[in-house]
């Protein structure tokens, strides 16, 4: 027994001067200043010249083990998203589990120059008046892959590969992080949903006390889904499956699109900050197709003490696209052009949403969102209703969504929603039953991993 | 006229020259207000100061705000306190910035938790266990020993970058660690033999308690950052009566509404305390913070 509490002591003795020894290899910038650790240090009587040496050499073998780099150090940060939607419209009679977002994003830096990611994403947008089939899987893509400049002078970042371009405020989210359960309908039927885009992007932080941040980019277009504006409806109202624009048989240069966004921000004081944004595309050659936005966002944390956080915004947007018409469109005819005589035509929409939603602690965020969507579209028309389309025609439609949605955030990584919409258009919401609609929406999203939140007004 | 000229340019220009080679003063933000205190001390007017987060707020939930960008991307000198205190808004700021001479790495970018012990830190990760931080609890600004390491750390990164004022900046950093000697010795003192044992909202106080002495026994969040149930307040409710525990400190910026309820079921003390400079009115600087701490634990003598 006595043995045993002598080397338990002696053990303690060697373990409170590797422990200030240790403070001391901690502290190396201290040492100018005399020795400043992190207590008004006493030397330890009981640590002898030789015992010091010795574990002076056990600490540096320590030390230059841990120096040691292990290869799996260099694995990128990975995260995954899992987003799922009980989606159900009351006109078209249509209950929908969704499994819109299931996301694996990787990400690192490459060297000093560059860092990349991928976004791996098996996706199902679906509207609830459109019926998922039991049958229907989800297939995995590539959402994003890019690679991004980090070493840049002037403040410039350069970005290529497949990305959602910096164009919008809101149009650049993926899904699962958006406020509400929904994208705003303005926004997929101008924009096309997601902001995806293949090509470069250059942004450029303004170097001044004021915070003003300019991309311009070159990509093959905007958005992930065909737009209104190139949406050719059938002559009963459903959506037929070609576009209504030439997309012609090669891409030469001036086909591309070129877009431009400005975003500054105001620190209004009192917790306030206003983010304002402008922003415009071009792209032209065989469809000429023009969008432009303005949007705005207001935070207030009325007390920085609390979690609370009321949080206003909106974007109006607007959409022209022009140019040859589809002549493999109408799938028995030879040409639109003999068809309907007219080889070129335009289609045209604009719209936009406001939202306001509070924060009440850390759990609860109710919200209400307005949404207005202005389209003038293709039609083919049944004039002599014989069941094959004798004419093009337009779809002019008017889309009012009133939307109200209740977040409970369960923790920074798992959240729950729901959402209830009244939508009011001026044709059909759901073909042939009406011209209205109740939608409810359930979503549970969760995150797993190397979560990082971006600063991206 | 001429020679009039000739003389108000010739003092324009000596003007001038005596301006550009006056030291430009070093531009630092810091995330926390208590490195703001140290950094100006140390600094003197050999530097600018500017704090992210104001003091009152939650640390680990700071809105983002543009002025933070800009105010990086002009920086010298970025001071955070490490152990990802700061995740939720210092990397996605940093990056925005472009900012090379502050990026991780490079010398204007100074982790204060390098040069600190570090406790709780945690043995295995798994998000079931709350916001745990997996490099270890963030809060050591609650212990004045480890911020004498903070203090040395900022002066001598300072002295890196604007050598010609190092004597300056190691002169006030001596200072101020013995003026917090001194203190840790009078806040050691208002401490002792008080067996102070307590409940806190969120596990913030383990280097304080390791410093002074005192006993944290549980928290009223049942994991980090984890709101609790009501079957976990009966549960804390019976075993602090069973236990005795006679405190119960509120972190400033946590509701009052269950501490309250636990007090008047306990009947013990409840005192809302800051966890960083400005977290309450009475904590001006870093040395008034720690005042108004161990004021708060020792209770009215």
């Amino acid at each position: 027994m006595e043995a045993l509490t002598k080397t338990v002591g002696s053990l303690q003795q060697q373990l409170d001067s590797q422990k200030q020894l240790w403070d001391g290899f901690h502290a190396p910038a201290t040492a100018a200043l005399g020795g400043a650790t992190e207590a008004p240090a006493e030397p330890n009587p009981n640590a002898s010249a030789g015992s010091l040496d010795q574990i002076q050499r056990d600490v540096d073998e320590l030390k230059s083990a841990q120096r040691q780099v292990k290869s799996g150090l260099f694995n990128p940060d990975i995260s995954a998203a899992v987003d799922f939607i009980t989606s159900y419209s009351r006109k078209a009679n249509n209950v929908n589990f969704t499994l819109r977002d299931a996301e694996v994003m990787i990400q690192s830096n490459v060297d000093q120059y560059a860092r990349a990611y991928i976004v791996f994403n098996a996706e199902t947008e679906l509207a609830p008046t459109e019926k998922l089939g039991i049958f229907d899987k989800t297939s995995l893509g590539v959402e994003e892959a890019a690679i991004q400049t980090t070493n840049l002078p002037w403040g410039l970042q350069l970005k290529a590969g497949q990305f959602f371009a910096d164009f919008t405020r809101m149009d650049k989210i993926h899904s699962h992080d958006l406020p509400f359960v929904d994208r705003p309908r303005s926004l997929t039927e101008i924009i096309g949903g997601e902001d995806a885009s293949r090509g470069f992007e250059l942004n450029w932080l303004v170097p001044m006390d004021h915070y003003l941040r300019l991309t311009g980019g070159v990509v093959d277009n905007i958005g992930a889904d065909l737009p209104i504006t190139s949406t050719l409806f059938n002559p009963d109202g459903s959506v037929h499956s070609a576009s209504a624009f030439n997309d012609g048989a090669n891409r030469p240069f001036q086909s591309l699109m070129g877009y431009g966004r400005a975003a500054t921000l105001f620190d209004l004081g009192s917790g306030k900050v206003l983010h304002l944004g402008a922003d415009y595309a071009k792209g032209s050659q065989d469809t000429r197709r023009q969008i432009a936005s303005a949007d705005a966002k207001l935070e207030w944390q009325p007390d920085p003490a609390k979690y609370d956080l009321f949080e206003t915004g909106g974007e109006v947007l607007w959409s022209k696209q022009s140019g040859q018409l589809a002549d493999q469109t109408l799938w028995q005819s030879p040409s639109i052009e003999s068809l309907f005589n007219q080889s070129t035509g335009n289609a045209s929409a604009a719209g936009g949403y406001v939202y306001a939603q509070y924060r009440f602690g850390k759990l609860w965020q109710p919200g209400v969102r307005v949404d207005y969507t202005h389209s003038n579209a293709f039609q083919l028309l049944d004039s002599d209703n014989n069941g094959d389309a004798d004419s093009l025609g337009r779809l002019t439609n008017n889309v009012w969504t009133y939307s109200s949605y209740l977040t409970l955030n369960l923790s920074e990584f798992n959240r729950l929603r729901l959402q209830l919409n009244y939508v009011n258009g001026s044709e059909d919401i759901v073909p042939g039953k009406g011209r209205n609609d109740i939608q409810a929406f359930f979503q549970w999203t969760v995150i797993l991993g190397a979560h990082k939140h971006d600063f991206a007004p | 006229m001429k020679k009039r000229i000739l003389l108000t340019l010739a003092s324009l220009l000596v003007s001038l020259y005596a301006s550009s080679t006056q030291a430009a003063p070093v531009k630092v933000v810091v995330t926390i207000p208590d490195l703001a205190d140290f950094a100006n001390r140390i600094g003197g007017d050999k530097v600018t100061v500017y704090a992210m987060a104001s003091g009152v707020e939650d640390p680990h939930n700071v809105l983002m705000r543009p002025s933070m960008v800009t105010k990086l991307a002009q920086a010298d000198l970025f001071i955070v306190m490490g152990l990802d205190l700061e995740h939720a808004y210092a990397p996605a700021l940093l990056a925005e910035s472009r900012n090379q001479k502050i990026q991780v790495g490079k010398p204007g970018y100074l982790d204060c938790s390098r040069g600190v012990s570090v406790r709780e830190a945690p043995t295995s990760l798994d998000r079931s266990e709350g916001d745990v931080h997996p490099h270890g609890n963030p809060h050591y600004n609650t212990d004045p020993g480890r911020m004498r390491v903070v203090i040395g750390e900022i002066a001598a990164r300072l002295s890196e970058i604007d050598p010609a004022d190092a004597a300056q900046f190691q002169a006030n950093a001596k200072q101020l660690t013995a003026k917090l000697d001194a203190k840790i010795v009078e806040w050691k003192q208002k401490l002792a033999g008080k067996n102070i044992r307590f409940v806190s909202y969120h596990p913030v106080w383990p280097y304080f308690a390791e410093r002074f002495g005192v006993q944290p026994v549980g928290t009223i969040q049942p994991k980090p950052g984890i709101e609790p149930g009501p079957r976990y307040v009966d549960e804390l409710i019976a075993r602090m009566k069973a236990d005795n525990i006679r405190l119960i400190v509120k972190e400033s910026f946590y509701s009052d509404r269950l501490p309250k309820q636990i007090a008047a079921a306990t009947g013990a003390r409840l005192v809302s305390v800051p966890i960083q400079v400005h977290g309450t009115k009475e904590a001006t600087d870093y040395i008034a913070f720690m005042d108004a701490v161990v004021n708060a634990f020792a209770g009215k003598e």
